[in-house]
């Protein structure tokens, strides 16, 4: 029962615990929870349909399969939209491009956020000072335009909007994981470890960096859902993940300019969308309620 | 206080001069030659040259640097170096739509997420708080664009309606039409906000109904009605109102989305249209504008955070 309710610094406290039974501590609280259980649900439906898309899928993603703008009926259940294209097989493969955007930036992005901010906090002083100071120019700026400023410079493709969302979501990360250091710093083991002559660099990797994997495993589920939003705005306004691949946010961008109107083309993208990251929300929030009250206000 | 206030300007001073030089440096990172860019492919390599000549490209990067520096301190904005628009009168020309759409969009926000906070902070584990607040989760998860493109798409398709686009209408010359046109934006934009700070509403209640005062408050025998609004509301909404603050920087991305949907001849809608055509001298400008409002938002929230909570310390 004393693991399922840790206190507001419970992960720094317990030093071998926390990473033994890290697997058990978080996945059952999360079945018992009505909504962590419907994201998980929702999550492991996308990532089944995502990686069996070229199984599943009745159509190529890009395969002309019958007559455009038809409207969902048995043969093509969401329709087909402009060029023939069966949607809900566009779909199907479009969630491997947002799995697939999403996952490598956060965890991109996350392992270089918590590498800074380790290095932030414990050596303190003025890198401390530069590094927090740089993440605050960073984060004064609405995400969304530097995105697509930097994107615009870079040119759009999978690669430049997954290390461009991956950068984006560094000074969070960092900032976060900083203030848990500053705290871990306090405990006993570092200042042992210490006396027993290890390096900055054993001390940051070997004792400190156990300590704020959970906390960086939290901050990377809560920021899924950002992520994979990202990725769909910047397809959406053309500055993404590039046609002809099946990126949810650019397909929803075609329908909106199609000619007639097919409001199906439009829906079901979109629909996608906002499931997967409904899902990743409630997953991210059910973690960090049970993991760490620390990080409300981590994620914008 | 005021010892204070001087440290975060000066802060805020330095944070716009790092933008300042990122966007710039960032712009010229890139493969392609704004003088290219500018005169499109058909132009002769002679009047690349003459073009670079023109805009200064062939001096070195920190001298450019200083250049477009000094342009702004005598406020000078500079021009499109592709249509050769003057950048500031397009920018007041356009900064009163997206100032309305953001007036409106707060106040949305404001709203509803208040309210909804405070319902579910006071049913707290009831039905109507569980809908509340899954509600919210929605409202954070449904994209913006999605919701507006059916917006726009489905009363077209269902009644062949479709909003006033293009042209703004004054909300002066017309109220109804300049709010049918600037209302349905601002409340699909202004749904994420508004979870926020419904979410951030709700825990800051709870956690300021379980303060002693708010028990010596009760046990005084005040009505609870009094309690929640006197005593609880009003120390809730201290980090709220500093949250809402931070939002507009999310919502002033959003209006690059919204307005080009809608067809707001706004400000988001000429940094998007800068970027995609690559006008760099409108986007290194316009994002500074950006970051300026940002910053100040962000000293504007810091010195209320103090004012009005006299716990904090200045340092």
């Amino acid at each position: 029962m004393e693991a399922a309710q840790p206190g507001p610094l419970g992960e720094a406290q317990t030093v071998g615990r926390a990473r033994r039974g890290l697997g058990r501590r978080l996945l059952f609280p999360i079945l018992r929870n009505p909504l962590g259980l419907s994201g998980l649900l929702l999550v492991l439906t996308l990532v089944v349909v995502g990686s069996l898309a070229p199984f599943i899928a009745p159509f190529g993603e890009n395969e002309s399969a019958g007559v455009p703008f038809q409207d969902p009926s048995w043969g093509h259940p969401f329709g087909t939209d402009q060029f023939g294209r069966d949607i809900m097989s566009r779909v199907m493969f479009g969630a491997r491009i947002s799995l697939a955007v999403g996952f490598l930036s956060v965890i991109g992005g996350t392992l270089v956020g918590t590498t800074i901010g380790m290095v932030s906090g414990y050596v303190g002083g003025w890198v401390d000072n530069l590094i927090q100071r740089a993440g605050d120019t960073v984060m004064a700026f609405p995400a969304l335009i530097l995105l697509l400023i930097i994107i615009s410079v870079l040119g759009p493709s999978i690669n430049n909007v997954v290390i461009v969302i991956g950068v984006s979501i560094v000074p969070g990360v960092s900032r976060v994981i900083r203030g848990a250091v500053l705290a871990e710093k306090q405990n006993q083991y570092i200042e042992a470890a210490q006396a027993t002559g290890a390096s900055s660099v054993r001390i940051l990797f070997r004792h400190l960096a156990p300590n704020v994997a959970p906390l960086a495993i939290v901050i990377a589920t809560t920021l899924l859902a950002g992520a994979i939003l990202a990725e769909a705005a910047l397809s959406f306004l053309g500055l993404g993940v590039p046609p002809p691949n099946p990126s949810w946010g650019a397909d929803v961008n075609l329908a909106r300019n199609a000619f007639p109107i097919h409001i199906w083309w439009a829906f079901f993208p979109g629909l996608a969308i906002a499931l997967t990251v409904l899902g990743f929300n409630f997953l991210g929030d059910a973690l960090r309620d049970i993991l760490d009250p620390r990080l409300r206000g981590a994620t914008r | 206080m005021r010892a204070y206030i001087a440290r975060r300007l000066l802060l805020s001073a330095l944070v716009l001069a790092l933008i300042s030089v990122g966007v710039f440096w960032l712009l010229r990172l890139g493969p392609g030659d704004i003088a290219q860019i500018a005169l499109g492919q058909g132009a002769s390599e002679e009047q690349v040259e003459t073009m670079r000549e023109h805009l200064g490209l062939n001096e070195p990067i920190h001298l450019q640097y200083f250049r477009w520096m000094g342009q702004l301190f005598r406020g000078d904005l500079g021009r499109s170096a592709i249509s050769g628009t003057p950048v500031a009168s397009e920018f007041t020309s356009r900064l009163p739509v997206t100032a309305e759409l953001l007036i409106i969009t707060l106040l949305v926000t404001v709203a509803v997420g208040i309210p909804a906070g405070v319902v579910s902070a006071l049913y707290r584990n009831s039905l109507t708080d569980y809908a509340v607040r899954v509600a919210a989760t929605i409202g954070l998860s449904v994209p913006v664009f999605w919701v507006a493109t059916l917006v726009i798409l489905l009363p077209n398709q269902w009644w062949g309606y479709s909003p006033p686009l293009g042209r703004t209408v004054g909300f002066f010359d017309d109220p109804s039409g300049n709010l049918r046109q600037f209302v349905p934006p601002a409340v699909i934009l202004g749904t994420a906000a508004a979870s926020v700070i419904m979410r951030l509403t709700r825990s800051a209640l709870l956690e300021v109904l379980r303060q002693d005062y708010i028990r010596t408050a009760r046990s005084k025998g005040l009505r609870e009605r009094i309690v929640i609004w006197r005593h609880a509301l009003r120390n809730s909404l201290v980090p709220v109102v500093t949250v809402l603050g931070l939002q507009v920087a999310g919502l002033l991305g959003g209006t690059v989305i919204i307005e080009q949907i809608f067809s707001l001849r706004g400000l988001g809608n000429y940094i998007y249209q800068s970027i995609v055509i690559k006008d760099f001298a409108v986007v290194q400008t316009m994002a500074l504008y950006v970051a300026l409002v940002v910053v100040l938002m962000n000293l504007i929230v810091d010195i209320a955070y103090a004012w009005l909570n006299p716990r904090i310390r200045y340092g």
